[in-house]
């Protein structure tokens, strides 16, 4: 429908804020893992040329010669660098790419409504209330204090491969982390890879698009990776700046004070 | 360049079998709350220039994150996918954004029972946030709509209703127009006429819900279209290709 509304009185600014910001702050703490009393999220992080506004509303990510690699376009798996793993479960840490809340990350929980209380879906693994951090308000739609004890190595990623280009001067930059996108799942997303070629039939670009279906699979947020004082949107203290095994972010902190309803 | 954020979280965040939702018990009737408007009862009442209420209809209300059929969003192009002039080296694609929709799903899809005679011209849709009210029928016997809302006594006045029910002023018009609100009369007459909408289901759709997505679709396509190999279509490819790499000049 070709139709314009006033949606302010329908998704006033407060409850914009309030469905939002149960992405990123978990309502509960459960004591180990389980599926559906956790609610993790994973951040991707990917090297190479930082995506438009326009590729990542469309799920449509163009790698272009030169774009990452010097003489051919790189897949979006070859571009990931891995991913980290952001539990509220309350536990001893365990794996090397996991922040578990209490322990290697603080987690700012989800503010409930005036007067409400939930109950969790699962009550076997003891899930407690994440409390939300005091300092903030209803414009803070996750905020992450991750602990600098820790060097996190992140699961899976192309870096073996991509250490190899950097090491025979194939890449453009030198394989650092650019940037970054959160989603609800580990896999990374399901795409169909477009092979655009030229009239000698040799490849110039791939356009990954984004397949229906494995819907928690998508980049749901994403930003810029950078070193301490660079200005990203994730500082990393270590392995910010080149092609690391490990890294340590810092602190993520998203603020909803602008996401005005506009449609 | 700062966070960007998928406007279609919304839907993600407040999907009853997505895991943002899977952390709560959401058949506990105490926890309405974890979700704003995702399956909630809802009332669409469709009045005259006035708020004179002449029909109301109850239905529930969901999120859907894709499947978009909202036109003039689409990005479409071509590229070459190998060499040679054939018509098959050459692929067709659209690209289609995550635009959030709520829909609005009537319970029942049969004639309205007219409240007033009238001519439609607004409808508003109220959402229950606190899921009281029925889904079945206005004035279901355990839990009716109040009356206000719906019986056509007094002039609907929705900047009095609380905040537990958000409202979205729609536009009404008969199956010729693309308003919101497809009736199969507009001029309603409670003695003579019966009524009924004309879709089953009602799509809203929130394309510019976040920021301003309007310059996205301009962005993408200069984006793609700046690979000599993409174009609008064959004939504009090959014509790109003979400007970046003109043919030899035979010896002379």
């Amino acid at each position: 429908m070709a139709d314009t509304y006033d949606i302010s009185t329908l998704l006033p600014t407060k409850t914009l804020q309030r469905i939002m910001q149960h992405f990123g702050s978990p309502s509960f703490t459960p004591n180990s893992y389980n599926t559906s009393a956790n609610n993790p999220v994973y951040i991707h992080l990917m090297t190479g040329r930082v995506p438009t506004l326009s590729e990542f509303y469309y799920g449509a990510y163009l790698d272009r010669i030169g774009d990452t690699h010097k003489t051919r376009p790189l897949s979006f798996t070859e571009r990931h660098l891995g991913y980290l793993v952001i539990t509220p479960q309350r536990a001893a840490s365990s794996g090397a790419s996991a922040y578990h809340q209490g322990t290697d990350i603080l987690i700012s929980g989800a503010r409930w409504p005036e007067g409400a209380t939930f109950t969790p879906s699962n009550t076997s693994y003891d899930p407690v209330r994440l409390e939300p951090n005091p300092l903030g308000d209803a414009t803070w739609m996750l905020d992450w204090s991750f602990s600098a004890n820790k060097q996190a190595t992140p699961t899976d990623g192309n870096r073996d491969q991509l250490r190899t280009y950097r090491d025979n001067g194939e890449l453009v930059g030198n394989g650092a982390p650019t940037w970054f996108y959160i989603a609800d799942y580990a896999y990374l997303p399901v795409f169909h890879e477009q092979s655009i070629r030229d009239h000698t039939n040799a490849e110039v670009a791939l356009l990954h698009t984004l397949q229906n279906g494995s819907e928690n699979r998508r980049p749901m947020i994403m930003g810029t990776v950078g070193p301490l004082g660079s200005g990203a949107d994730l500082e990393l203290a270590s392995g910010g700046d080149e092609l690391s095994e490990t890294v340590s972010p810092v602190s993520l902190r998203i603020l909803l004070q602008d996401a005005a309803p506009v449609a | 360049m700062s966070i960007m954020i998928q406007p279609d979280i919304l839907a993600i965040c407040e999907s009853k079998s997505g895991d943002v939702q899977k952390q709560f018990d959401v058949t506990n009737p105490a926890n309405v709350q974890s979700r704003a408007l995702d399956d909630k009862p809802a009332l669409l009442v469709v009045t005259d220039a006035t708020d004179n209420i002449l029909l109301s209809i109850v239905g529930h209300t969901a999120w859907h994150s894709h499947d978009v059929k909202l036109q003039g969003h689409d990005v479409a192009l071509t590229y070459r996918n190998t060499s040679g002039t054939a018509e098959t080296a050459f692929t067709a694609l659209t690209l289609k954004p995550r635009i959030p929709a709520l829909s609005f799903t009537p319970t029942a899809n049969f004639a309205e029972k007219i409240r007033q005679s009238g001519t439609a011209a607004k409808a508003y849709l109220i959402v229950d946030h606190m899921e009281l009210y029925s889904r079945l029928a206005v004035d279901d016997a355990t839990n009716p709509w109040p009356v206000a809302y719906w019986d056509g006594s007094v002039a609907l006045d929705v900047a009095s209703l609380p905040e537990t029910l958000p409202y979205l002023q729609l536009s009404v018009g008969d199956l010729s127009t693309d308003a919101s609100v497809r009736l199969t009369r507009l001029d309603l007459n409670m003695a003579e006429h019966s009524v009924q909408m004309a879709d089953p289901v009602i799509y809203l759709y929130f394309p510019n819900i976040l920021r301003d997505w309007s310059t996205a679709k301009d962005e993408l396509t200069a984006l793609l279209m700046d690979v000599t190999h993409v174009g609008t279509d064959q004939a504009d490819i090959e014509a790109k290709e003979l400007v970046a790499f003109p043919p030899e000049e035979p010896a002379v």
